[in-house]
Order: C-alpha cells, then sequence, then structure tokens
C-alpha cells in the first residue's frame, strides 16, 4: 500500500491536471509497474500495454539517434481528440500519459518533466513490484 | 459585425471613390515574473477602429473606439472631411492596384486558444522555468520572464466588396538571466514568440531555454574580451535573422522610394546585382506559427512568400495597394498595421535567408583564427548594421574552443560586407523581434542559416 501511496503522491501533479486521463508506468521488460485511468473513464478505452510502450520508445531512441537529435526526452503523438506522451524514466522505466484536447500541452510537459525526476528519486533504476489503481 | 459593411455607402455618397473600415479586437495577457514573484498580471481587451477614405486622390482617415453605427457613420464623415481638406490644396494623387475583392473568415484552425487557458496554468510554466533557471547556481542573482499572449480578432470590409474576418493568435516569452560574482554582472537575454497559442511553451521547451541562458550567464563570469579588429566570423542563426530582416526593410516600398535616407539604398535598384549570388532572401507571411503569419493583409490583400533576393539580385520591394500601383505592379500582402487606429504601411513580416549546404562542423573547417559569435543583445539596423552579440568563442585551426568570450559588437555595411560571407550553414532558426517606429509596434521575425564570412570588422 504504501507503494501505492507514494506514487499516487508522486503522480498527483499529472492526475490532478485537467484532461489527464490515464498514466502508466512500465519497466523496460514491458511489465505494467502502475497505471492509474480518470474514474469516468472506460478502461478499455486505452488499451496500450507495457510491451506497445516498450517498441514505441526503442523504435523512437533509434530514430532520435537517426535524427541526429541529442537523444530523446519525450515522444508526443498528436490525433484529433487527444495527445499521448512517453518519456524514459532513467533505464529502467517508461512514463506514460494520455490526454483529451482539454489539457494544455506545455503544463502536461512541464508537470511529466517534474514528474519524471520524481519517479526517479522514488524508484531509482530497479523494478518494482505492480500495482493497480483506478475503477 | 456583418453591418459595418452598410455605413461604407455613405462614403461613396459624399463623394469617396473608395473606404474600408476595420476593426481590431485583441485579447491579451501580460505576466511578469521576477525571482519567483508574479508581480504584474494584465489581463486587457482592446477594440480599435479605422476608417478610411480616398476621396480625389488623398487619404482620409479616423478612428473610434466602438462599432455603434453612429459613431462609425462620424468617423467616415471625419475621414471624408479631412480628405477633401488635402484634396483642396491639390496633394491628390494616389490611387489602388486592383485586387480581386474577397470574402473569407479564418479562424485559429488547430491552435489552441489562449484566452480558454487558465492564468494559473500560464503562470506555472513560466514560474517552473523561473525555478529551474535560478536553483542553478546561487550566482544566478535574478531572473525576469516577461510573457504576453494575445488572439487578435480583425475584420475588413471595403465599399469593393470585400469581407474578411481572421483571427490571429500570438504568445511570447521574453527572458533576461542576470549572474553575478564579486563586481562581475553578467546578463542574457532571449525570446520565445510566435504565431501560436500554448504550443509555442509546448514545443518550445521554455525551462530548457531559461537553463541554457542562466548556464551561459554564468558562464560569461569567466568570458574573457574578444579581440577586435577585421577577422573571419561566423554567426549563428539569431545574427543572421537580424541581417535578412536589415535587408527585408529595406525592401519595404516606402522606404526604398526614399532615396536620401540611410535606409532608401535599394531606391532604382529593383533587378540589380545588388548582394553577393549565394544569398536568396524572401519574406513569408504564410509561414506557420512564425512571429508574423496572416492569411489577409489590413487591405484584404491575401499573402505570399515573396522573394526580395534571388541569387543576389533586388527582386522588387514589398507593396500596399497604394504603393504598388505607384510601381506600377501587384501588392505584395505586406500593408500592416499594430491595429486598426493606424493606417496600413507596407512592413516586413518574417524574413528568411534560404539556408545552403554547409554543415555546422564543415563552417568552421577552413578558419584558421577566427570567431564564433552567438545571440544578439541589442542592434541599430539600417544599411550600417551595429550589433551587440551575446557570447563568443574562439575558433583556431578549424575548431572550436571551449573558451568563453564576451559577445563582441559587430558592425557590418549590408551592401559591402554581405560579399564577404564564403559560406552558408544548412540549417534554421529564427529570431522574434518587436520593430518600433514611434508609437507603432510591429511583430517580426529574421531567420536563416549559421553565416561564416571571411572577414568583418568587431568593434
Amino acid at each position: 500500500m504504501e507503494f501505492k501511496e507514494d506514487m499516487e503522491t508522486t503522480l498527483a501533479g499529472l492526475t490532478s491536471l485537467l484532461g489527464v486521463n490515464a498514466v502508466l508506468i512500465s519497466d523496460r521488460e514491458g511489465s505494467k509497474t502502475y497505471s492509474w485511468y480518470r474514474t469516468d473513464l472506460d478502461k478499455r478505452d486505452v488499451r496500450v500495454a507495457g510491451e506497445e510502450l516498450l517498441r514505441m520508445l526503442q523504435v523512437s531512441q533509434g530514430f532520435g539517434v537517426n535524427s541526429n537529435i541529442g537523444g530523446l526526452a519525450n515522444i508526443i503523438v498528436r490525433g484529433p481528440k487527444g495527445v499521448a506522451i512517453l518519456a524514459p524514466v532513467g533505464e529502467s522505466f517508461i512514463l506514460y500519459v494520455s490526454a483529451d484536447k482539454r489539457a494544455n500541452l506545455a503544463l502536461l510537459l512541464v508537470r511529466i518533466r517534474r514528474a519524471v525526476e520524481r519517479l526517479l528519486r522514488m524508484l531509482g533504476g530497479g523494478p518494482v513490484g505492480g500495482v493497480s489503481i483506478g475503477p | 459585425m456583418e453591418e459595418l459593411a452598410s455605413v461604407l455607402e455613405r462614403a461613396l455618397e459624399l463623394g469617396a471613390s473608395y473606404a474600408d473600415v476595420r476593426v481590431t479586437k485583441s485579447f491579451r495577457t501580460r505576466m511578469s515574473v521576477v525571482n519567483g514573484n508574479v508581480e504584474r498580471v494584465v489581463p486587457s481587451v482592446d477594440l480599435s477602429v479605422g476608417v478610411r477614405v480616398l476621396y480625389q486622390g488623398v487619404w482620409g482617415f479616423s478612428t473610434c473606439n466602438s462599432t455603434s453605427k453612429d459613431d462609425l457613420l462620424e468617423a467616415i464623415s471625419n475621414a471624408v472631411k479631412l480628405a477633401k481638406a488635402g484634396s483642396s490644396i491639390g496633394a491628390g494623387r494616389i490611387q489602388l492596384a486592383k485586387v480581386k475583392a474577397v470574402t473569407d473568415r479564418v479562424e485559429l484552425e488547430g491552435i489552441s486558444d489562449s484566452r480558454e487557458v487558465p492564468l494559473e496554468e500560464k503562470q506555472e510554466i513560466i514560474l517552473e522555468s523561473d525555478k529551474i533557471a535560478r536553483e542553478l547556481d546561487p550566482r544566478i542573482v535574478r531572473t525576469q520572464f516577461d510573457y504576453e499572449d494575445c488572439v487578435v480578432e480583425r475584420h475588413l470590409f471595403s465599399s469593393e466588396g470585400g469581407k474578411i474576418y481572421e483571427i490571429n493568435p500570438f504568445t511570447s516569452l521574453r527572458f533576461t538571466i542576470t549572474a553575478r560574482e564579486g563586481d562581475r554582472i553578467e546578463r542574457t537575454i532571449g525570446r520565445l514568440a510566435a504565431s501560436a497559442g500554448q504550443e509555442l511553451l509546448a514545443f518550445a521547451d521554455p525551462i530548457e531555454m531559461a537553463q541554457g541562458l542562466a548556464m551561459e550567464a554564468l558562464d560569461l563570469l569567466k568570458a574573457k574580451h574578444p579581440p577586435s579588429g577585421r577577422m573571419p566570423i561566423i554567426v549563428d542563426n539569431k545574427i543572421a535573422g537580424l541581417i535578412a530582416l536589415c535587408v527585408d526593410l529595406m525592401a519595404t516600398a516606402t522606404l526604398a522610394s526614399v532615396p536620401e535616407s540611410e535606409m532608401g539604398v535599394f531606391y532604382g535598384r529593383v533587378g540589380k546585382q545588388i548582394l553577393p549570388e549565394t544569398l536568396d532572401i524572401t519574406d513569408d507571411p504564410t509561414s506557420p506559427g512564425l512571429p508574423a503569419s496572416y492569411k489577409y493583409d489590413e487591405e484584404g490583400v491575401e499573402s505570399r512568400p515573396m522573394k526580395i533576393i534571388e541569387a543576389g539580385v533586388l527582386k522588387g520591394y514589398l507593396h500596399s495597394r497604394e504603393t504598388a500601383y505607384k510601381h506600377g505592379t501587384s501588392p505584395t500582402g505586406h500593408a500592416r498595421a499594430p491595429n486598426a487606429s493606424f493606417l496600413p504601411v507596407p512592413m516586413v513580416s518574417n524574413a528568411i535567408i534560404d539556408p545552403r549546404d554547409y554543415t555546422f562542423e564543415e563552417l568552421f573547417e577552413d578558419v584558421e583564427r577566427g570567431i564564433y559569435a552567438r545571440g544578439i543583445v541589442g542592434a541599430t539596423i539600417g544599411r550600417f548594421v551595429q550589433c551587440k552579440t551575446m557570447i563568443a568563442q574562439t575558433i583556431e585551426n578549424g575548431e572550436l574552443k571551449d573558451e568563453i568570450l564576451k559577445g563582441p559588437s559587430l558592425r557590418l555595411d549590408l551592401l559591402k560586407d554581405l560579399f564577404s560571407i564564403d559560406a552558408i550553414g544548412s540549417d534554421y532558426d529564427y529570431l522574434p523581434l518587436r520593430l518600433t517606429r514611434a508609437d507603432e509596434a510591429y511583430s517580426v521575425s529574421g531567420g536563416g542559416p549559421h553565416l561564416r564570412f571571411s572577414q568583418l570588422e568587431v568593434i
């Protein structure tokens, strides 16, 4: 329970932001470590899995290197209904956030940056047990 | 708003050959954060209305702050009186180049509307940028962030049947970071600006910029003075942008029509080689996101990219309808005004030097001893540009040295020194600027690649 509460506190800046629908953390093996969904969201609407996040990150990291953009800070995917963002958390974890059009993308990126810093302090480099909260 | 068009008939009844009504409604938020404290938040809504009539070749212009029919009819009457007074002393020669009357509506497509973003959200982004800069080092003694966003709704109705509504977004964040060690004080300045809403703060990364400027201010505390005299210089995109903007400005039809002025050096030189063959410069108000981006100018002429310099040859001037007629050409979509209280005049938008093929590393390869200058602290512009750069590094035997120099002051005669450009980079970035003339202020930008000068004067 302590881990779940710590996680909730760490990610409160993200989960409290208008428009944020889902926050997932996966390890680099593709296992979901933590997930949060907005209470009125049907979980089936966000179907990304840890393996998918991992695959996306691997492809983008390679693309980032080939594009000479100096590493990968985050991946932003914009669609007509909203935005999905992936951010590496150190060497071991991936943070995924999806939000609808009401979210302020600039503020979302600021809060993701802050969350990544906190997650790094909290998770360090090693994997942790899976916890899921939400509806 | 459509009913405004009907009052134009009154101008024609009073004898005007042409009339237009422009309405500008600006929704603006300004905010200043100094050392982590929000010092000023000013939300405002400004309405300005301008009525312009052409009577026997003379302009009459009147403004008001209301769109009521009575106020507009009074403004039209005043404008016609003014024009009649001018024509009675035989001043009238003005005619307008013909254009197709357009009816169009241009909305904020795919761009966030700053009016709908809570102030607290904007504030949080700025405070976070401020925090990152201040926490970097105790020698960062002062930070200042000046934020502005606005959404401008523009209406134009003309007696020729033109009816245009266009909404333009703009967001800007100016950073001033001061570092101090003992008696030495150094300051860095940066600015992000775009025709966008919060997208600017999402994609231009203000946190990264605040951090970068703070690090440069700290670097400058140890910086040596640069050498002076003529030497090889490589300038970054921002300095290249300033150069592009100066050339572009001198190509505005009004300035280029005054040969006796220092800014009138392009007078009578259309079609002539005035700059090196390697240089192409374009003025482009159609680039989405750049600080001066619009679909229609203040006379309802659709904007288009205009090649000012092609292979060093001056291709033409930036025109309004009036100057286009005078020069026997077509308007270019560059009639601009800060708002409807000002008469539209030919004005630059986004000046761009076309990139070529040198990579960043290749630019340095042939330089035995020179300077790489970055950023701008201030500049005086005209044919002779004097530019105080922000920071510099020495180049030795084709390599960029780590040692930081204070930004040198560069002096250029645009018509001579641009011929010493011997390499043009393949990259691109732009410098957002605010061009002020008396009480008029225009958002403009200059952009381009890194440029290498074989010789340039450092003063």
